[in-house]
């Protein structure tokens, strides 16, 4: 690790007010030269109240974990989140299925925290339009003390314009095309029931797996292909 | 809260052995998979390694292929791979590759291993032997228990008549003409789905007549209110203590609530007539070649009634026979009676299925006749009388006439012993694998009745053809030709792989499996000088003479059972459906059991074959 990454890394652990993020800023993350089966990878989803990360609020994350170019099921969870505030889960209930009685028992903002960091802790993020976790997490983060999260982030809807890029296929801009479920299909993956954040994870997981194998194989594709 | 592996679980509880596993259990065995994803092409197994996984194929396709690069199985979704190594230890046999780009599902040992510790039946699935994973295929579509007691047959199975109701303002007059023009003694009174009553021969007589109502008066006034059902899936031993209990003689079928039929104490009279035993001995009484014939019309009834009644699908063919044999010797006793005793000692030969005792339903005669060399000159006629009566009965009774002549009514195939003999002898001379099949026939030969000497005679002949000096020419001809029949891999996606990686919707399963198995036991009995002719006593006596490993055997055993137990019950499914009986099993109505168990006897039959090859090189 470069003497400057190390020195942000130290830098952001002084700077972090949240006791669990603190802990899991030693752990050093990959560098860009690092091939993909020796990568240690976090697959994640989150399901949302809305796409503004500072007022909108996450209703349940779902993860699954990849190492040695392996998707390992024993690793797949999912966490429901207790909305903060007065809101309530309002109409995004009809898309998600989720409703507020289902939310009783869920953890808050900050205990999906305390879930999530370790694991996040040393791991590439991976998600289908990963601006959206990323941001989520950061807004999460912040109002609890945290800082930026160090890890490289994998957007697999990004892997997917490029490998169809690659090919001169032209995008329709407004369309559908980058969806998760339009991208399984290209790659003949089976359907999936979606709009759970967790199932929605280990698909996004296959997906990375598909398009490593389109973009050189895992033996020989590395994480700066992939950021 | 939603669980994350929902996908994984839904897919495992449709692939075996994971559809055996508590839910709990399945999850577990959720947990354990690690998932890759390889492009068409890849090398998921490689010949010489050591597997300690094992891969369980969620989207694509693998093909295997042994160390010749001859292609020995492919498999699609659901399929597991790598077993054998996995289980043995031993190195892996086969290059398994990627056909199709695929998502391949992966369990490491250790997982393996504490799954197969936790569920019996998980275990199970792996550590059965080829025989039983073989045999018990067919057990799973068999009611409980193997009890042959038509006692256990479906009341479903007995009566085939359609309920006949009436609505309860029905005048009674007319509900005694609407029984009148059924030709029945009771009708329901109701609906389907709701049965009021019901109104009986004994009724109409002791509630109305008897007590002067008038006819005009509903139906109703004299039903028997909310008669006993019940259900048509019920044992036909569950209606006679129902009826005996209360002495009744009527019992409405329901199915979910709703009427399906009617029982009565004739139809459960008439059951046992349906017994193989029962329509034997009616055979035998029988005075007339039209009585004999009219008998034979239960035969497709008495067909269906073994499967339904527990007997096990594979003997079933057995006692086909055994009712073909008893009407060919009454037909014999009719003959005699009519052109009088025999002028020589004589014998009725089987030959083929008959001769086996693997007769289905629909089956065509193959016989002869032999007599004594020192029969009068004028013992022709008779004879030739005696064939014609014989196979123009049989023919009558069902039995169709042999398209290639194989008959008793053939010249060539009615002779003294000396020229069966001869014709056994120039046989055992012909040495191109062609001819040889034309008349492997033949070599299944059983008497049926008469000179028991005369037959032993003859099956002395068959014997010599095979185990003389200089016949080895004729035995590998015979094995040659027992080996080229194309057996194929097994099943992928819905379909049947053939050797050359070619796909087919059906499977003929007595050209795939069941002919080339026969063959090649043939061409082993004859080897060893076994002259029995069905293809288990073959088997049991290549055993007892040390000709054949008893595993071997055992495989075989169960091949030929699976075989021949599908096909009996392809045909049975046929005959229920009022359609002709062929041989093509539908591939998408087999069960995933019943596909890896025809792919582990279509191994059996490859293997055995192999080794014929190795035994008769050309």
């Amino acid at each position: 690790m470069s003497l400057w990454r190390s020195a942000r890394l130290a830098w952001s652990r002084r700077q972090c007010r949240l006791p669990i993020q603190q802990e899991t800023l030693t752990a050093r993350p990959p560098t860009a030269s690092t091939g993909f089966d020796e990568l240690d990878i976090v697959v994640l989803d989150l399901e949302t109240t809305g796409l503004d990360p500072r007022r909108d609020q996450v209703l349940s994350a779902g993860w699954v974990c990849v190492s040695s170019g392996r998707i390992e099921l024993s690793s797949a969870q999912e966490v429901p989140v207790r909305p903060h505030g007065e809101a309530g889960v309002g109409q995004s209930a009809i898309i998600h299925g989720l409703l507020d009685s289902d939310l009783a028992d869920a953890c808050d903002e900050l205990g999906l925290l305390q879930i999530l960091l370790p694991i996040l802790a040393g791991r590439v993020v991976a998600a289908h339009a990963a601006a959206i976790e990323r941001g989520f997490l950061r807004a999460m983060l912040h109002r609890h003390g945290g800082v930026a999260l160090p890890n490289p982030f994998i957007d697999t809807m990004k892997l997917e314009r490029m490998l169809l890029e690659g090919r001169g296929e032209r995008i329709e801009e407004r369309g559908d095309a980058l969806t998760l479920a339009r991208a399984r299909a290209r790659h003949q993956l089976p359907a999936h029931s979606q709009h759970s954040a967790g199932s929605d994870a280990l698909a996004c997981a296959e997906l990375l797996l598909a398009q490593v194998e389109n973009l050189g194989g895992h033996a020989r594709v590395r994480l700066r292909t992939l950021v | 809260m939603n669980d994350p592996l929902t996908d994984v679980d839904r897919f495992l509880a449709q692939t075996p052995p994971f559809d055996s596993l508590e839910p709990a259990m399945r999850r577990r065995a959720a947990a354990a998979f690690e998932v890759v994803y390889r492009r068409s092409g890849s090398v998921l197994l490689e010949i010489g390694e050591a597997n300690h996984t094992l891969f369980l194929i969620r989207r694509g396709a693998v093909e295997a292929h042994d160390r010749h690069g001859t292609l020995v199985g492919r498999y699609g979704e659901g399929d597991s791979f790598g077993l054998q190594s996995l289980l043995s230890g031993k190195p892996v046999r086969f290059r398994i590759s990627l056909i199709e780009d695929g998502l391949i599902w992966r369990m490491p040992k250790a997982a393996f291993d504490a799954l197969r510790a936790a569920s019996p039946a998980f275990d199970d699935f792996y550590i059965r032997s080829l025989e039983e994973r073989l045999v018990s295929a067919l057990r799973e579509h068999e009611g409980a228990g193997g009890a042959a007691a038509l006692f256990m047959t479906p009341l479903s199975e007995l009566t085939r008549r359609e309920p006949v109701l009436a609505s309860p303002d029905t005048p009674i007059a007319q509900a005694a003409r609407t029984m009148a023009e059924h030709g029945i003694s009771s009708l329901l009174i109701g609906s389907e789905g709701s049965v009021q009553g019901i109104v009986t021969d004994r009724d109409l007589r002791n509630r109305v007549l008897a007590k002067g109502r008038s006819p005009d008066e509903p139906v109703a006034a004299v039903m028997t209110p909310e008669p006993l059902t019940v259900d048509a899936a019920s044992p036909v031993l569950a209606a006679i203590v129902a009826m005996a209990g209360r002495g009744i003689h009527h019992l409405p079928l329901t199915r979910e609530g709703r009427v399906v039929g009617m029982v009565t104490t004739r139809d459960l009279l008439s059951l046992q007539t349906h017994h193989p035993l029962y329509l034997a001995a009616q055979i035998q009484k029988q005075d007339t070649v039209a009585g004999v014939v009219d008998a034979c019309r239960r035969i497709p009834k008495l067909f269906d009634l073994l499967l339904a009644s527990g007997i096990r699908a594979e003997e079933v063919p057995k006692v086909m026979t055994t009712i073909t044999d008893t009407v060919t010797r009454r037909l014999i006793r009719l003959a005699e009676a009519e052109l009088g005793p025999a002028p020589a000692a004589w014998a009725w030969l089987a030959f083929g299925s008959q001769a086996r005792e693997e007769q289905s339903l629909k089956t065509d005669q193959d016989n002869g006749i032999v007599y004594d060399d020192a029969a009068p000159p004028d013992a022709y006629g008779w004879f030739a009388a005696m064939a014609r009566f014989v196979c123009d009965g049989l023919a009558a009774c069902g039995y169709a006439y042999c398209p290639g002549d194989i008959m008793a009514t053939t010249p060539s195939w009615r002779q003294p012993l000396a020229g069966w003999q001869r014709q056994f002898a120039e046989w055992s001379r012909l040495p191109d694998p062609q001819a040889v099949l034309g008349i492997s026939i033949f070599f299944d030969l059983r008497g049926i009745q008469g000179d028991r000497d005369l037959v032993a005679g003859i099956r002395q002949a068959m014997a010599d053809c095979a185990t003389g000096t200089g016949k080895a020419v004729f035995l590998s001809a015979l094995a040659r030709g027992a080996t080229e029949h194309d057996v194929p891999l097994g099943f992928f996606r819905r379909f049947v792989l053939e050797s050359r990686g070619e796909h087919r919707e059906t499977l003929e399963i007595k050209a795939a499996g069941l002919m080339p198995l026969t063959d090649l036991v043939r061409v082993r009995a004859l080897q060893s000088g076994v002259t029995a002719a069905s293809t288990l006593e073959r088997l049991t006596a290549l055993v007892s003479r040390g000709a054949l490993a008893r595993s071997d055997a055992d495989r075989l055993e169960g091949a030929y059972r699976l075989l021949s137990g599908l096909r009996v019950r392809l045909h049975a499914d046929l005959h229920r459906r009022g359609e002709a009986p062929h041989n093509h099993l539908d591939v998408r109505r087999l069960s995933h059991a019943e596909r890896v168990a025809l792919r582990d006897a279509f191994v059996v039959v490859r293997e055995a074959q192999r080794a014929l090859t190795q035994d008769f090189p050309a």
